[in-house]
């Protein structure tokens, strides 16, 4: 199911575009919230309408299409569904029974809106008929401790929200994943909600929000409140760093100094940016089955090793 | 525009793509009233960030910039002179 209207809104936005900046700020508004029946109609449409496009914009559609319909893949049919301003729902449209089979993915996009590539990338890598994600943004880059949009004005009450207005008991199983900026908020809320496992992806912790600019007056005492009140039924937690990427290890064994985590990591990769390099080097599939799924950490092979 | 201006269009650019260094108050504090410059080998950018930075000295400054060109600049405050240069 595509949103035909915003499709054709976005190629016509593309075509007035008059400076690379402009057309860039479009291409990252179709990353973060693009699904990829979506983009794959961007690319067609693109393509119909025999729009000229730049090197590096002929080079974003080549990867896209590669990324959507390459080696065979079918792009995965995840409808869009925004439910208020900081959250979308991508699902196949399906019945209750068919969700009740399904995983929800609670993911948390870090400080650029994204889970570390465009969306409909990520989407690309976990089947449809398997997972339903609720994606949450925060464009305040407040760590979501100001709240989701629409769902409350502070990470409890919008978890809360998430509880009332998604309902993760309607599935199968629920996990909580968050990037960067929204790593912590991801280990949070999967404490709160009681649910069986938390990935953290370079995610920030108490220190990274602590010493940033936008933290500095952010109340962290209910993480501390949530840990204490689940003590006897915590997640799973899984926090992914690079071996050579120094801050996000310190970050990783902070979370480990707080609850049980397993530290994960991506050899040989100096950078914030993780999931990209696993992507990079054909491991995404399995990484995400393993994380999100009910996979054993020992089935991700050389591109992955517990720290 | 003033050299703080120029600074500031930088730093939420960089915030933009999601660059945790400059979100460190003492870091970015620092930055922008110029006492301290860094690298952008430091700064651990990947395209998104690069374009989101040419994004917000585009809006700001009207000064159109590239991502491939920021490959000219080592430091943030030299690319910062440069975009100041060009407004005057």
């Amino acid at each position: 199911m595509i949103d035909r209207e915003w499709v054709g809104q976005v190629l016509d936005a593309l075509a007035r575009c008059a400076t690379q900046n402009q057309a860039n700020r479009l291409y990252i508004q179709i990353e973060v919230h693009a699904s990829p029946e979506e983009t794959a109609a961007i690319v067609d449409g693109v393509r119909a309408r025999r729009m000229t496009l730049d090197p590096l914009h002929q080079r974003w559609h080549a990867v896209m299409e590669h990324a959507l319909r390459g080696d065979g893949r079918t792009v995965q049919p995840y409808a869009r569904r925004p439910l208020c301003p900081g959250a979308s729902m991508y699902a196949a449209p399906a019945g209750e029974d068919a969700i009740a089979r399904r995983t929800l993915v609670i993911a948390f996009t870090g400080n650029a809106e994204r889970l570390m590539m465009p969306l409909a990338m990520f989407l690309q890598h976990c089947p449809a008929d398997a997972y339903d994600f609720l994606v949450l943004f925060d464009p305040t880059r407040r760590f979501y401790l100001g709240g989701v949009e629409g769902f409350g004005s502070d990470l409890p009450a919008s978890i809360a929200g998430i509880r009332e207005r998604v309902g993760p008991e309607r599935y199968r199983r629920a996990v909580a994943f968050g990037t960067s900026g929204g790593g912590l908020a991801a280990v949070w809320t999967a404490v709160e909600l009681g649910l069986p496992r938390a990935v953290s992806v370079g995610g920030a912790m108490q220190s990274t929000i602590a010493a940033s600019e936008r933290g500095q007056a952010l109340d962290l005492s209910g993480f501390g409140d949530a840990l204490a009140r689940h003590a006897h039924h915590l997640p799973e937690v899984f926090y992914l760093a690079g071996d050579g990427a120094e801050r996000d290890l310190r970050k990783g064994r902070e979370l480990q100094a707080v609850l049980p985590t397993t530290l994960l990591l991506v050899p040989g990769c100096t950078h914030h940016n993780t999931l990209f390099q696993v992507r990079e080097l054909g491991g995404l599939d399995r990484l995400l089955e393993v994380l999100l799924g009910e996979g054993r950490v020992g089935a991700l092979g050389s591109t992955v090793r517990v720290g | 525009m003033d050299a703080r201006t120029i600074r500031q269009a930088i730093v939420d650019g960089l915030e933009a793509g999601g660059v945790g260094r400059i979100n460190e108050k003492r870091i970015r504090d620092a930055f922008l009233a110029g006492d301290v410059d860094l690298t952008l080998a430091e700064l651990d950018m990947d395209s998104l960030a690069r374009m989101e930075l040419c994004i917000a000295i585009e809006l700001s400054t009207g000064i159109s910039l590239v991502p491939e060109e920021l490959g000219r600049y080592r430091t943030l405050g030299e690319l910062a002179r440069e975009i100041e240069g060009r407004c005057r």
